[in-house]
């Protein structure tokens, strides 16, 4: 903590925040958590839960694990794809929704180049302002995407001289699946990143493959970039090493997370089929897959059809978990596939989960991913040479030979060796920094 | 109690749909929220889910023209202001089906399941005032939230 006599005071502006239970809402938890913990004072800014009904999502369990003394500011997000309620809606809205949407996108774009949330932001920015004026502010945090997250930390920056941070989970000009930049130099957003890059106290990314997009992107901001990398959250540092049930012989893949449409999951299943007519102790088992079909809780028809084309091969479609029920999915699982989108610039929030289970992990993914740096070293991992059906099914055999043969020991090794991912192990470097640098920032005042 | 819920799909994609979004949001089909799916598509539903099949009446070529406008947003846009405009035509097929209409007007809660069925949720809700949400989410998230309160 620093030496001030208040506590210092973080605005961590989220739109995703719980009970929001979309992508990078668990990171948004542990760092508004994990500064509080240590000693912060910490408002977070984000929106009202009626917006993740008719987006991301909702997980009510997500709201225990908001620390009593983290302040959060709930306000309203008013924009077009959150307003549902069909009798409020005009008539050319409903009989040309789309052309509608298509004037209201070029409106949000002048006011923020982020074609959904532009709209938002004279409202989040007079909130942080607001917060500003009732107990002043010495830092702020603002998580991405959305972009406009970022907004109210320049507004608080130029107004007050408050410092703030970018923390990317993504990238807003580099498609991290693709690799190429999805915007030109000139283009509004690259205007506005720069804008917002060249007085950010310090820009967080997920990984380090991220980083150095920006950093020969902003050269003169690269001092400035730090990894912040994601981990697993504490309800899963204590998973049991014990095997699921010893006396089984009917092996249980899983997998936890959202089936983006990047990942070839027909491929993933003709290789599952083939491992199954080839390895007789896949000849009973099961593969299920817990979570969305998709980014915003749409329900992927192709996903679903797949599933009930490949029912007799043991693979279901379970559903959503809440954050309340995953350690127990999870002690459901001998063994874990990792499916997630091509390119370097991928690491994933799960696979951090994964290595905390110390259960098998079989990864079916693009061999160049970002999740291969952080897995490597794992015991029992492996990974598919290539992203055929032979070369999936060979994966899935090896993966069900160390789920019968791991012992309690061998997990519990695996677990030693990944508790450095832990959420808050992330954090506390960059915690530490931030409170050398702001007590300098006091002493100069 | 009972909520009587209609579902409008005009795609399949939308229908199919039905069935992971109860799962979901933790809706159970019953006696106290009746929910009914009305679309053209033979799809096959969640138990307890009644379904109310239109006949299809486009057949042929135009048939194949229509569809093959909806896979960009410029075909989908254009054919928005032609006969071929499936939003529109899904409503004149709901309203030449006495039994489905009769449904969608004395439903207590109407859900558009996907972009072309939202027009005739929205001209029948004009008509029944009743509430009516686009999308499945955003729908039975209503829907639990009137059921709660009654």
């Amino acid at each position: 903590m620093t030496s001030h006599e208040d506590p210092p005071h973080l605005l961590y502006v989220a739109w995703g925040f719980p009970p929001n239970r979309g992508g990078g809402v668990y990171r948004a938890l542990a760092t508004a958590n994990t500064f509080a913990e240590q000693g912060w004072k910490v408002t977070v800014l984000t929106v009202n839960p009626e917006a993740f009904e008719v987006t991301a999502g909702v997980d009510e369990s997500l709201l225990d694990h908001i620390r009593p003394d983290v302040d959060v500011v709930r306000i309203d997000y008013d924009v077009a794809s959150t307003q549902t309620d069909l009798t409020a809606w005009s008539w050319p809205r409903a009989r040309f929704t789309e052309l509608w949407m298509a004037q209201r996108v070029l409106r949000n774009m002048l006011a923020f180049p982020e074609p959904g949330s532009g709209s938002w932001r004279r409202t989040v920015e007079k909130a942080a302002l607001r917060i500003h004026e009732e107990t002043p502010v010495d830092l702020t945090i603002g998580t991405a995407n959305p972009y406009i997250d970022f907004a109210p930390g320049y507004a608080l920056h130029k107004a007050a001289g408050v410092p703030y941070i970018l923390d990317y989970r993504d990238a807003w000009q580099l498609n991290i699946l693709s690799g190429r930049r999805v915007t030109g130099p000139r283009s509004l957003v690259a205007r506005t990143e720069r804008k917002l890059m060249r007085s950010a106290h310090q820009v967080w990314f997920v990984n380090q493959p991220i980083l150095d997009w920006h950093a020969d992107l902003y050269p003169d901001v690269a001092g400035r970039m730090r990894v912040v990398m994601n981990g697993f959250d504490a309800e899963l540092a204590d998973f049991p090493a014990d095997r699921r049930d010893p006396d089984s012989t009917r092996l249980v893949f899983g997998y936890i997370g959202t089936l983006y449409s990047e990942v070839p999951f027909r491929t993933i299943l003709e290789g599952w089929r083939l491992a199954k007519t080839h390895a007789p102790e896949l000849a009973d088992a099961a593969f299920r897959v817990h979570g969305y079909l998709g980014h915003q809780g749409d329900y992927r028809p192709d996903a679903l059809a797949l599933f009930d084309e490949f029912a007799h091969t043991g693979a279901s479609y379970e559903g959503p978990v809440g954050k309340a029920t995953i350690a127990d999915t999870y002690a459901g699982f001998d063994a874990l596939v990792l499916m997630i989108g091509p390119g370097r610039h991928v690491t994933s929030g799960k696979v951090f989960e994964y290595m905390a289970t110390g259960l098998p992990i079989v990864s079916v993914h693009d061999a160049q991913s970002g999740a291969v740096s952080v897995l490597e070293g794992h015991a029992s991992w492996v990974l598919a040479s290539e992203m055929t059906e032979r070369a999936i099914a060979d994966a899935f055999i090896a993966g069900a030979r160390m789920a019968a043969a791991q012992t309690a020991a061998e997990r519990a090794a695996i677990q030693s060796w990944a508790a450095r991912y832990e959420r808050r192990n992330q954090l506390l470097p960059r915690i530490a920094e931030l409170e050398g640098q702001l007590n300098k920032r006091g002493e100069k005042r | 109690m009972s909520l009587g819920v209609v579902v409008l799909a005009a795609s399949e994609g939308g229908a199919a749909a039905l069935g992971p979004a109860l799962k979901a949001n933790r809706v159970q089909a019953d006696e106290r929220i009746a929910v009914t799916l009305i679309t053209p598509h033979a799809v096959e539903q969640a138990h307890g889910v009644k379904v109310l099949r239109l006949p299809s009446t486009r057949r042929g070529a135009l048939a194949t023209v229509a569809r093959a406008m909806q896979n960009s947003m410029i075909g989908r846009n254009v054919a928005r202001f032609t006969p071929l405009d499936p939003n529109a035509r899904f409503y004149k097929e709901l309203k030449r089906h006495p039994d489905a209409y009769r449904t969608a007007l004395e439903a207590d809660m109407l859900i558009a399941a996907d972009r072309n069925s939202i027009l005739a949720a929205w001209r029948i809700a004009r008509r029944s005032r009743k509430p009516a949400q686009q999308g499945l989410n955003a729908g039975f998230a209503a829907v639990i939230r009137q059921f709660n309160r009654s």
